[in-house]
């Protein structure tokens, strides 16, 4: 009669996961952290709404969730500011921007309360993602079929 | 790419703007009249320019889709869009404006096609057509219309041969082929015997050679009867009715006409001899028989002094 091999039992071999370091962090992780954080239903209903949805996020506690400017939108401000008695000037033009586009603030105060270069930094990421060029890069866009 | 393949065969020779986003947008340029049009617009500022853009691209965008959808695009959308469009509608500036003609100089000059441009141009100069019309046409029916065009020149004598084409500097038809039009619609060349010209010309001739002149036989020398019977001195006594056009009345009877004035200066000073013959001719001739005694004696004295 052979005898069995005998099988060592399996040693517990415990793992420990690593803490991820912050700059490997998505901004949607970091958005998720937040207190106020929208919910995934409330981003898939934005881009439902808007069709696309975007993050910036200057700091882990200052994050913005924004869409694209629209057509209309921007063919109002337009109009405005070409009025002969109108009050806007770059600085209201920066945040009308933000306040037409911005769907959520990590930060709960107003412009005037926040950084200076906030509205200008956030309305120039809005512009750009709404398709606004510069002639040379429009340039490059183009083909002849 | 794939995209670019579609929008070549849903729209044709267009020109497309494609974005980051997937969006391919397909246009085509403005007519000159129209960029002339818009760029007076936007230079008086007084329609908004957001406005305009909404109108150029609602008329340059091939796509439907975008056009009736304006207001769900993106706001730069529109306006990167129109400004491709305006780029390759008009000039840009001094230096774009002389490399866009460059372009199209060397379009002119291609080899292969500038000899269509050129016969274009030679249709449009004898049948009525526009040049959108003609480079419409199928080559078949852009061959007759070529030919159409050389009888017509061919009959006015505007062309004195028939189009050919041949590479610069360099002849590509064999001298057998060349023959076959060589002579169409030519006359042969004359070939003109010097000698029988000339002898035609002597035959021809009934008149003198102008260059002969005729000689005048030379004044007897014998009193003349006096055009007047007494001195001249008393002359203008004897005449009550003076005649104060008769130096003119003189000057016209002597003066050649239309088809004297075409002699030679030599044959102009004979007629005018021969038709004052009566009338110097004589007077000198009397003078020098009057003063006869007088003359006489002046060449004696002369003779003296020397």
């Amino acid at each position: 009669m052979s005898e069995e091999p005998t099988v060592a039992p399996e040693e517990e071999v415990t793992t420990v996961e690593e803490a991820p370091k912050s700059e490997d962090k998505q901004l949607s992780d970091i958005l998720k952290e937040q207190a106020t954080a929208p919910t995934q239903e409330q981003i898939d209903a934005w881009k439902l709404e808007h069709g696309e949805v975007y993050v910036s996020g200057f700091s882990e506690t200052e994050l913005y969730v924004w869409r694209p400017l629209t057509r209309p939108e921007y063919v109002a401000i337009q109009i405005e500011s070409q009025k002969p008695d109108t009050e806007m000037n770059q600085f209201k033009l920066e945040e009308f921007v933000c306040n037409t586009c911005v769907v959520y603030k990590s930060v709960q105060s107003n412009w005037a309360d926040g950084k200076a270069g906030t509205p200008q930094t956030l309305s120039e990421q809005i512009m750009q993602h709404s398709n606004f060029l510069t002639p040379a890069a429009a340039s490059m866009l183009v083909a002849k079929l | 790419m794939h995209k670019t393949y579609r929008a070549r065969e849903e729209y044709g020779d267009s020109f497309i703007s494609s974005f980051d986003d997937g969006l391919v947008v397909p246009w085509k340029p403005l007519s000159v009249g129209d960029y002339i049009k818009y760029d007076n617009s936007v230079k008086r500022g007084f329609i908004p320019l957001v406005l305009l853009e909404n109108e150029i691209f609602k008329k340059c965008v091939l796509d439907e889709s975008l056009t009736s959808q304006i207001d769900l695009l993106k706001a730069g959308t529109v306006t990167t869009v129109v400004q491709n469009i305006w780029q390759y509608s008009g000039p840009t500036g001094i230096d774009s404006f002389n490399d866009d003609l460059n372009i199209a100089r060397s379009i002119m000059a291609n080899e292969s096609t500038s000899i269509l441009h050129e016969l274009v141009q030679l249709i449009m100069s004898v049948l009525p057509y526009r040049p959108e019309e003609i480079y419409a046409m199928d080559y078949e029916t852009f061959l007759l219309r070529v030919a159409q065009a050389e009888k017509r020149l061919l009959e006015q004598g505007v062309l004195k041969e028939p189009v050919q084409i041949q590479h610069q500097g360099k002849q590509v038809c064999k001298p057998g082929e060349r023959a076959k039009f060589a002579n169409l619609n030519k006359e042969p060349k004359k070939v003109v015997n010097a000698k029988d010209l000339w002898d035609k010309q002597q035959a021809d001739k009934k008149k003198p050679s102008p260059r002969k002149m005729p000689q005048v036989e030379p004044m007897p020398n014998m009193p003349t009867d006096r055009w007047w019977k007494t001195s001249p001195a008393l002359e203008n006594q004897l005449h009550h009715n003076i005649n104060f056009n008769a130096d003119a009345q003189r000057n016209d009877s002597m003066m050649l006409d239309s088809h004297d004035l075409n002699e030679s200066p030599e044959m102009q000073d004979y007629l005018i001899k021969k038709r004052t013959a009566g009338t110097q001719a004589s007077m000198i001739e009397d003078t020098y028989i009057i003063y006869a005694d007088l003359i006489a004696a002046l060449e004696a004295k002369k003779k003296k002094v020397s």
